[in-house]
């Protein structure tokens, strides 16, 4: 799939010739190569059963208390931003110690504002 | 000679650089103390913070960290049994058994001490190889070039030890999100989806972290290790009969770690597994091995530690990177403004013989680090990992954020971390990727030179004595993953 989409997006650029190759002619032969290998792979393991477990808590957790950064910022401060990380990303773990939380975002403030003094004036906190 | 030495110590000796080194050192030494930080994820995230920094002065922060992370390494796989790196897990063997027999500080003191020996050797290595190399590096046109490059990038997908042809597709994968943005040639946007942020190529930093940080802490959250712990004091000065013991092992494993450094992908854990079994065959006491013999402590580590250090040989003299700490310091190096290869010694002399002299006097500070300063390693291990990922998180993110001021950079960020998690998840590595999207560029351009040159004639790639010996070593490779697979099936 990737590889037939790379070639696709490869044919909006010029392929020039091998001389002088324009900017498609890489990622075009690239997607196609991709697309075969891909292919070979598929066919390969058709028959093969393999069980593959993802967990979807600890993943779904950890991105989303990055994700809160830059959904966040226009609107909130980055110390507020920062404690709602520590908050969402120690919901994996289970009696995660209050105190222990408190620490870490005391750590991660006194680093904001030191951030703030002297490498980003305009950071917003 | 000597007066490049003195060049590279008047720089190493001002207030400032000889602080970062240490300041490298003490990070490494953290990171490879514990487990489930990883000295490539901490480079990335420490990347950021170097961009203020004078180029010699981060790079040679950066390098403390990766060599110091395989001095810190040590203590957990003796004291806790479980590898602080990947490149300390043949010294969990024997150090842990040494640890069970109420020695744990013999068994770090010659982890230490053949990781200095190896250090310092590997060093001197440095000093005479790069330059040699970079000369015979002249002769090498964009051809040649390309075919290094493609080297380097099979290379790292044999070794890596995954499917050949699934790491051929990650691989390429890599080389085509390294695509995306300004076309070097022609300055046309490639696939950007005019997205301004694209324009500039996605970060290699995001990538980094990405790849390696948010993974690895997804990973530590989903299988947490109980571990048995040798956390009180302990003798740590070796008596005559050990030093006898541990110095012929270590310069065994520095001559091993060496030359499997210089192999792009051959690395570090490679090194120290085969060393530990040459040692385990050369070795006086072969029946002490895997009961506590201190040989084989000495011989991983100091081949680990030659490993890391001589991976800088081919990037220093050729700007090829040979794994992805590699790949992050060629990046920092770019970022700097400068280009690694065989002109950087010439015009970069201070940054090359700084960094060379940086190494001599980082392998010294680590030695008093991880030798009679170790009671103070082992107290940060009772810290639980619970209170240290989410700060790795915060400080991957505040760290991008700091680097380019763009916020939207947290979105790619996101997207490469899924990616990496699923790279995981399907157990096939990111070193690969890694090394296609920064190698990608390159062969692109030195391949597009080369068929401008031949006007469009392939025979450029086999018609010179260095072409066709990069070759013969690519169809090699190929063949030895090949004819293994089949013996192992």
């Amino acid at each position: 799939m990737f590889g037939s989409f790379l070639t696709f997006l490869s044919l909006d650029y010029s392929y020039g010739s091998l001389e002088n190759m324009g900017p498609g002619f890489f990622p075009r032969w690239l997607g196609i190569i991709i697309f075969l290998s891909g292919c070979f792979l598929f066919l390969k393991n058709f028959l093969v059963e393999t069980k593959v477990e993802i967990s979807m808590r600890e993943p779904l957790t950890v991105i989303s208390s990055m994700m809160l950064i830059p959904i966040g910022y226009n609107y909130i401060g980055m110390i507020v931003l920062s404690i709602s990380l520590i908050f969402l990303s120690t919901s994996c773990i289970k009696n995660f110690p209050l105190k222990e939380k408190f620490v870490l975002i005391s750590i991660a403030t006194v680093t904001l504002i030191l951030i703030k003094l002297f490498f980003l004036p305009n950071l917003k906190l | 000679m000597i007066e490049n030495l003195a060049t590279g110590f008047e720089v190493v000796f001002t207030i400032q650089n000889l602080t970062f080194i240490l300041l490298g050192c003490v990070i490494g030494t953290l990171v490879g103390v514990i487990p489930g930080i990883g000295p490539t994820a901490s480079i990335a995230i420490v990347l950021p913070l170097t961009f203020s920094l004078e180029p010699v002065t981060g790079i040679m922060m950066l390098a403390g960290i990766y060599y110091g992370s395989q001095y810190g390494g040590s203590t957990t796989a003796i004291l806790l049994n479980t590898p602080g790196e990947n490149s300390s897990v043949m010294t969990c063997i024997d150090g842990n058994q040494m640890a069970k027999k109420g020695r744990p500080g013999i068994a770090i003191a010659a982890a230490a001490i053949g990781s200095f020996i190896a250090g310092v050797l590997m060093v001197i290595a440095i000093a005479f190889l790069s330059p040699l190399l970079s000369e015979v590096a002249f002769k090498f046109g964009p051809a040649e070039f390309a075919l290094l490059m493609l080297f380097g990038l099979v290379s790292v997908i044999v070794f890596t030890d995954q499917d050949l042809l699934k790491g051929i597709v990650i691989s390429l994968i890599g080389v085509s999100i390294g695509m995306i943005g300004a076309d070097v040639n022609s300055g046309i946007n490639r696939f950007t989806f005019d997205i301004s942020e694209l324009i500039d190529k996605i970060s290699f930093v995001v990538v980094a972290i990405g790849l390696f940080a948010v993974p690895e802490i997804i990973k530590n959250l989903q299988h947490p290790e109980s571990m048995t712990r040798f956390l009180s004091k302990f003798k740590i000065v070796p008596n005559k009969d050990e030093f006898r013991r541990i110095i012929p092992a270590s310069l065994r494993g520095t001559f091993i770690g060496g030359i499997l450094g210089l192999i792009p992908g051959g690395g570090i854990t490679t090194a120290s597994y085969a060393a530990y079994a040459f040692d385990k065959k050369m070795s006086k006491h072969k029946e002490e091995f895997g009961k506590g013999a201190i040989e084989g402590v000495a011989a991983p580590e100091s081949a680990n530690n030659a490993a890391a250090q001589s991976g800088f040989i081919p990037l220093l003299s050729l700007g090829i990177p040979e794994n992805a700490v590699m790949a992050l310091m060629l990046s920092s190096l770019m970022i700097f403004g400068i280009t690694p290869g065989p002109l950087m010694i010439e015009t970069q002399p201070e940054l090359f013989w700084g960094l060379v002299i940086s190494m001599l006097v980082g392998n010294f500070i680590l030695l008093i680090l991880n030798f009679p300063l170790i009671h103070i390693w082992v107290q940060v291990l009772r810290v639980p990992y619970r209170m240290l990922y989410p700060l790795i998180l915060f400080f991957c993110c505040i760290g991008i954020f700091v680097t380019n001021t763009n916020i939207h950079e947290l979105y790619i960020l996101a997207a490469v971390s899924i990616f990496g998690y699923l790279l995981y998840v399907f157990d096939l590595s990111p070193v690969t990727f890694i090394l296609g999207f920064v190698l990608g560029n390159m062969f692109e351009e030195n391949f597009r030179r080369a068929l401008s040159i031949s006007q469009g004639d392939f025979s450029i790639f086999y018609s010179s004595t260095v072409s066709l010996i990069i070759l013969f070593l690519i169809f090699l490779l190929i063949f030895v993953q090949f004819f293994r697979k089949r013996l192992l099936s």
